[in-house]
């Protein structure tokens, strides 16, 4: 039988009148790096907070590591870590203190988040300003803490919400090396990111969420097969080669924004120089 | 500088109608801004708020002009003409009170984002002039300009052409010297630590100020009537003697200029009039060409935030050993997801045992404050004016000592209510944490309460302590009762500003000493819900105090500090819920894009 890591079932979400999201089927398997694409406004972010309890849905269910979200939202909570789109950091505190913090709020002994918080911190390669507030800290070094803090209590679960926006290119590396890490180590990972290379070079499998709803879900190799089968019965599409291999904007591309092409785009703006 | 590229005005040069067109643009996006800060939930209560707050500080502002207008006929009248001077003085001085008290209006984004667009030097510097110039105390200096004015012609109907003049040109030269000295003051204090030092120096020098006068003033502590009369004369005439010293060298700043320009229009020599005028606009000029060196520094793109301080350090990066070894986390074994289920599973059941989310939230507000200068002068500010007024309101003997220590305990509170009616602002989006923690959240208000209680724990000891040492020990019967009212408003107070945290947060700008504690309707309902039970509790004592039942008085205020603690456990208990359902309305506000490009 399959383990499921995280599931919801007929989630949506309104907003008054708009619907957000309609209705979404989720499954993603204990141990992927699962990855939620999706073009701005189409319900990305606000699955990801109703997956981790920042939203709560108008109707659905959500289970994560097999307990119900809605109904034990603590002891799912314990077994999960966050970075969330405003990164929820407090800006008046150190980033030790902080990770002081996250850690016993969490319900690590004072030793272990001691230790944990000096481990990160050099890893993070935020321990050489041990004063400075994180007020002051840069886009880049505030990321790098939300991450640390996500991961301080050793979470099966890790929702990441462009993880990688504004964090250097070596900090990068760092990080995407440290989330495979966890992945070999049994970990599941729910990541959402515009910088579909960094999706493709480290998601096993792939969602995409338009206009609220679900319009494709697989491993890679399973969207790429159905882009190409759709591409070679649509013989007139010009712009994508169906015999070469598809890289993950093309699918992308194929599934969320091919009704108008880029020639017509060009002709819009023809006033740039 | 290059315009913009499009076909239509290509290679061709920048006109006045394009930056007339960007002036209107900008006006146009302050407008837009303010009235789509409407559309938010709970503007509405906000906006009443404003609206019923605005008449009160209008009817303030009102009465200190009659009283400035009334001066000005009366000098008129009486050939004392001097004395106009005076009375621009008092004005200048009153502007640079408001500024410091109430600052610059916020300017709701950060306007040298303005700098990325195709405006000219000279457009960006006029933008940033009049951008925050409606400053309170800029308008409060034009209605008491134009008080003067109207004094002055009711007197001396022939004068009024001079007199507005005059007073336009006052007026101007003012609020261009205050929108020098802000931008002056927004460079300076760039860092926060520069914030941090500059609040504790005007902290210090108030309580110095406070304790000279306290210290050295012949008046205090002598409540006589004739006396206090013969004080304020000798008062008056002193500063009247020292205003004549110094006279020769203020003479020749604006109020100074200002004034001498109206003694020489009252004498029919219209060329002095105009040279002083003119002088009086020369300093406009400069305090221009001061503000305008400053911006046109801003506009070449310097940034002194400590954001910009903190990425222009060499980073140093992770040792490769660090990296090489084995990940900082890991996955909790059993035993440790056990021993982190038995640390949570110990919430509530003690009574006396705080659980450990509790004391991690109380420890980390507690930092918060200590690193928060603003909300930290907000809780000392009320303790000096007590240690300012407790003495001078009654002595040991008076009758009306009774009433010394319960207001002044009333007035400390001032300082510690609202920091409950917003309780995340300060946290900004740092508070979906809360949310994404497992953690109840009945436990994160009753650790933000408990500091707040300890706040006023600790001011109610300082007020205590001052009431004591100016007017003596309070009766055990007055001290009792009054330290009951104070839990029990407290209590009250945190009830409901607990769910106004939740239901109208405001997202507070820790680099803005200035920001406001909380959003205007909570404040109001606040300070509004302080006043009631002030009332209510002044109300008894004087009722105890009529029937001489002071005796009465402790058992009175125990049944309300009861009715108080019974009210804030059920609320208390029903919060977490509370929250959950609108944490929409949290999130929208505490989670939208900070106003300023550099955070602070």
């Amino acid at each position: 039988m399959t383990s499921f890591a995280i599931e919801a079932k007929s989630l949506s979400r309104r907003f008054n009148a708009f619907t957000a999201v309609d209705s979404i089927d989720l499954a993603v398997e204990t141990g992927q790096f699962f990855g939620f694409l999706g073009p701005n406004g189409a319900g990305k972010s606000t699955t990801i907070k109703m997956l981790t309890g920042l939203l709560a849905p108008t109707s659905g269910s959500i289970r994560i590591l097999g307990q119900d979200l809605i109904s034990n939202p603590v002891e799912v909570k314990r077994s999960i870590g966050v970075v969330p789109e405003g990164m929820a950091l407090f800006g008046k505190l150190t980033a030790s203190e902080y990770l002081h913090f996250v850690g016993r709020m969490y319900g690590l002994d004072k030793r272990t988040t001691a230790q944990r918080t000096e481990e990160l911190l050099e890893f993070m390669s935020l321990a050489d300003q041990p004063k400075k507030l994180i007020a002051d800290y840069s886009h880049g070094m505030g990321k790098k803490l939300a991450l640390a803090a996500a991961v301080i209590h050793g979470p099966k679960v890790l929702f990441l919400d462009e993880p990688f926006e504004g964090v250097d290119a070596i900090a990068a590396g760092t990080l995407k090396s440290m989330l495979q890490g966890m992945i070999a180590r049994g970990a599941t990972i729910f990541l959402t990111s515009h910088v579909l290379e960094i999706v493709e070079r480290l998601c096993t499998h792939i969602a995409i969420i338009d206009r609220g709803h679900i319009v494709a879900n697989g491993s890679l190799d399973e969207l790429r097969a159905g882009v190409r089968t759709r591409l070679r019965s649509e013989a007139e599409d010009q712009t994508i080669d169906p015999s070469a291999r598809l890289t993950l904007e093309e699918i992308f591309l194929s599934i969320v924004g091919t009704e108008r092409g880029p020639t017509e785009h060009e002709q819009e703006l023809a006033w740039l120089s | 500088m290059t315009g913009p590229t499009s076909p239509q005005n290509s290679g061709s040069s920048w006109t006045l109608r394009q930056s007339r067109a960007q002036y209107t643009a900008v006006a146009w996006l302050r407008w837009r801004v303010f009235v789509n800060s409407f559309r938010r939930k709970g503007s509405t209560a906000d906006l009443i708020a404003i609206l019923v707050a605005a008449p009160i500080f209008g009817l303030i502002a009102l009465a200190v002009a009659g009283v400035t207008g009334y001066s000005a006929y009366a000098f008129t009248s009486d050939f004392e003409l001097n004395r106009i001077a005076w009375l621009l003085w008092g004005t200048f001085i009153l502007c640079q009170l408001l500024n410091i008290n109430i600052g610059q209006p916020g300017t709701v984004f950060d306007p040298t984002q303005l700098i990325r667009f195709p405006l000219r030097a000279r457009n960006y510097i006029i933008l940033r002039l009049f951008f925050g110039i409606l400053s309170p105390a800029n308008v409060m200096v034009a209605i008491l300009s134009l008080a003067i004015a109207i004094g002055m012609t009711v007197a001396e109907p022939w004068l009024w052409a001079y007199a507005f003049v005059a007073m336009a040109v006052f007026a101007i030269t003012n609020a261009i010297f205050t929108r020098m000295v802000f931008a002056w003051i927004d460079r300076w204090l760039a860092t926060r630590r520069a914030r941090e030092v500059f609040t504790a120096i005007i902290f210090t020098l108030s309580l110095v100020g406070q304790w000279v006068n306290v210290r050295f003033n012949p008046a205090y502590n002598h409540h006589h009537v004739q006396h206090g009369r013969i004080i304020t004369q000798q008062r008056f005439n002193a500063m009247s003697h020292a205003y004549q010293h110094v006279k020769p060298l203020v003479n020749f700043l604006p109020p100074g200029l200002t004034g001498d320009a109206m003694i020489s229009a009252a004498a029919h020599r219209p060329v002095w009039y105009l040279g002083y005028v003119v002088g009086c606009g020369v300093f406009g000029f400069f305090f221009f060409a001061v503000f305008a060196m400053r911006t046109r520094t801003e506009f070449r793109g310097e940034v002194f935030s400590d954001v910009a301080n903190a990425v222009s350090l060499p980073v140093k990066m992770a040792h490769s050993s660090t990296a090489a070894r084995e990940p900082a986390t890991r996955f909790d074994s059993p035993a440790e997801i056990a021993s982190t289920n038995a640390l949570f599973s110990d919430h509530g059941k003690g009574a006396l045992r705080l659980s450990p989310v509790v004391l991690a939230v109380f420890g980390k507000e507690l930092l918060a404050i200590r690193r928060n200068t603003g909300v930290f002068y907000a809780l000392i500010a009320p303790v000096v004016m007590v240690f300012l007024f407790a003495g001078r309101l009654a002595t040991r003997s008076s009758p009306n000592s009774i009433y010394i220590f319960p207001a002044s305990l009333a007035y400390a509170l001032v300082g510690i209510v609202p920091l409950a009616f917003n309780s995340f602002g300060l946290e900004g989006p740092g508070a979906q944490f809360y949310f994404l923690a497992p953690v109840r959240l009945r436990d994160i208000f009753l650790a933000k309460n408990l500091v707040n209680f300890l706040l006023a724990y600790a001011e109610t000891a300082a007020v205590l302590a001052i009431v004591t040492y100016l007017t003596g020990l309070p009766t055990l019967n007055i001290l009792v009762s009054s330290l009951l009212w104070a839990v029990g408003t407290l209590l009250i107070t945190t009830t409901i500003g607990n769910r106004r945290s939740v239901t109208a947060p405001k997202k507070i700008d820790p680099g803005r000493t200035s920001s406001k504690q909380a959003s205007p309707a909570s404040a109001f309902l606040g300070m509004g819900l302080l006043l009631l039970l002030a009332g209510f509790g002044m109300g008894i004592l004087t009722l105890a105090r009529h029937f001489d039942m002071l005796a009465v008085l402790p058992l009175a205020m125990l049944v309300f500090m009861l009715a108080s603690a019974s009210i804030y456990v059920t609320s208390l208990r029903s919060v977490g819920r509370f929250t959950l359902a609108h944490r929409d309305e949290l999130f929208e506000e505490l989670c939208k894009e900070a106003s300023s490009s550099v955070r602070r």
